[in-house]
């Protein structure tokens, strides 16, 4: 574009010189205002392209947007650790809220499908388990407004790239303690969807990555209202939570498996969550470690005070040291 | 006697040598004892390889070896106080070619191991297509019914690596880590940033299991 305006510019400057009627200094001025004029409708154009998204602030607010004005599908590969799987993931937005499918391509034909405020999981066509989920205010999706994610993050516009064959801007979510862990998001310059995301570790080595490998979607008509009736926040507390983290669910009697039942509080800082679960200690309990699966911990402790045994796991994605100091504070 | 005059030699047993390679063989035999030596041993080697040897002339080492592994002095006597270095112990690790067979075989144990997860999944059916195909490797040449020979080995191999599965306690305890994971999970896929994005996660963590 800037190639085009040279060249009306060039075609303007030789009108100009051949009218050699004007005197020398209004033909100065003129070629002034036509050299000032294509620079101010170029710069207005690129601007007007890409809508005015031009901090890291504004690409986060899309962002969120974007996940309840799109519908979307496509090949979503997941690596960590030299492991590499791959999904499936297709994503509608409809009255009843949110509508997910995701299935497995490797291994056992498995398939997550999230309707509404439903998660069902089904194994080779048939339905395995089926779970409500409570507590449902989105407060991994920056919660508190953007103010209260820049408290504990720092936003920060790193470029431009193209994944998917799809030009994109690079927006990193870098903690601004060694409390949580930080996030590389390649987001699609259209439509502000995620194509990329990838988890970073406090010194920022890449612990994990998500990246569509094939995406397609379409812009809903009328893009959904954000739900109003939040659930209110739960009155619970953890014996030593990290700074910013607040518990955004508490759930009893959680099966963890066929004979395990455990009471679950969730947590997040609004970007990032972990999970307490806290149950009576029996004798095929998980034993006492640490687990770590790319940017997932799992801190596992047993408590014994005078007359109470109980098992305390931490499960999330946040540092190993931050998991074991919410355990060991039980 | 010159690596060349072996090339030639080699070359006339597999009857490659040319006219100018024979007489210098020829002319080498005529000098050199050690040609003539050379040229019997390639024959012995043959014969020993093509099974042609006669049975007089093959003689058993195997009493003069436990002969001399009598005389040897015993390993401890032999060894010097000071424990030897890391260096010196890599050394004769190495030299040794039963510890070597040893690491290569515990090498093959190991991507035994970690063969990928599917066939961690479905332990039956992996069983099944593991024996199958090595029962109908040898049925090529000779028999004409590969089919009939896998129906033998699926019937004959029942399930048990699934039921040692579910007995182990590793494993138990690996699937109660899975059931935390999945609860997890489930929570961030609904509430967190990614949208269902983590529950490919979960994927991680089946594929993990061995």
């Amino acid at each position: 574009m800037v190639f085009l305006s040279n060249k009306i510019l060039t075609g303007r400057q030789a009108l100009l010189v051949e009218n050699s009627s004007l005197p020398k200094e209004a033909r100065q001025t003129l070629l002034m205002a036509v050299l000032l004029l294509t620079t101010f409708l170029s710069t207005a154009l690129v601007s007007s392209v890409s809508q005015a998204s031009t901090t890291a602030d504004q690409w986060l607010i899309r962002f969120v947007d974007a996940m309840h004005s799109y519908h979307y599908n496509g090949v979503l590969v997941y690596s960590r650790e030299g492991q590499l799987d791959t999904v499936e993931l297709s994503h509608d937005v409809s009255e009843a809220g949110e509508e997910a499918r995701l299935s497995y391509l490797d291994g056992l034909p498995r398939e997550f499908l999230q309707h509404g405020n439903q998660i069902t999981q089904k194994i080779s066509g048939e339905t395995v388990a089926s779970d409500r989920i409570h507590g449902r205010n989105p407060s991994g999706r920056f919660s508190g407004g953007l103010e209260q994610v820049k408290k504990y993050y720092q936003l920060q516009l790193k470029g431009q790239s193209r994944v998917v064959g799809r030009p994109s801007v690079v927006v990193e979510i870098i903690p601004r303690d060694n409390q949580r862990l930080g996030y590389r998001l390649w987001l699609d310059k259209e439509s502000a969807l995620l194509l990329k995301s990838v988890t970073l570790d406090p010194l920022s080595r890449e612990l994990e990555t998500f990246q569509f490998t094939s995406f397609t979607f379409t812009k809903r008509d009328h893009p959904l209202k954000k739900s109003e009736n939040e659930e209110a926040m739960p009155e619970a507390s953890l014996p030593w939570l990290p700074e910013g983290f607040e518990v955004y669910m508490v759930k009893e009697s959680v099966p963890v498996s066929e004979t395990h039942l455990a009471n679950m509080f969730s947590l997040s800082d609004g970007v990032s969550t972990f999970s307490v679960f806290v149950e009576p200690l029996r004798a095929d309990s998980l034993e006492e470690g640490v687990h770590q699966y790319g940017a997932t911990v799992v801190v596992v402790r047993k408590v014994r005070n005078e007359n109470l045994a109980q098992m305390v796991t931490v499960v999330g994605e946040i540092p190993l040291h931050t998991a074991r100091k919410v355990a060991a504070a039980f | 006697m010159s690596d060349h005059i072996r090339q030639s030699l080699s070359n006339l047993m597999d009857n490659e040598a040319d006219e100018l390679e024979l007489r210098r063989v020829l002319k080498a035999c005529d000098e050199q004892e050690e040609a003539v030596e050379c040229w019997h041993r390639y024959h012995l080697m043959r014969s020993v390889m093509h099974k042609e040897l006669e049975q007089d002339t093959l003689f058993d080492i195997s009493a003069q070896v436990s002969a001399a592994i009598a005389d040897e002095p015993a390993p401890e006597q032999e060894q010097p106080k000071a424990p030897p270095s890391w260096k010196d112990k890599v050394v004769a690790i190495t030299d040794d070619w039963a510890v070597k067979g040893a690491i290569a075989a515990s090498v093959a144990a190991a991507v035994v191991f970690l063969m990928p997860a599917p066939e961690a999944e479905q332990p039956m059916l992996a069983t099944q297509e593991v024996t199958s195909y090595q029962q109908s490797l040898p049925s090529r040449g000779l028999q004409q019914s590969p089919i009939g020979i896998q129906r033998v080995s699926a019937g004959a191999t029942p399930a048990t690596p699934q039921y040692r599965m579910a007995e182990n306690p590793k494993y138990q305890q690996e699937a109660l880590i899975r059931g935390y994971l999945m609860q997890h999970s489930e929570y961030v896929a609904a509430n967190g940033t990614h949208g269902m994005m983590p529950m490919a996660r979960v994927a991680g963590y089946q594929a993990g299991q061995q």
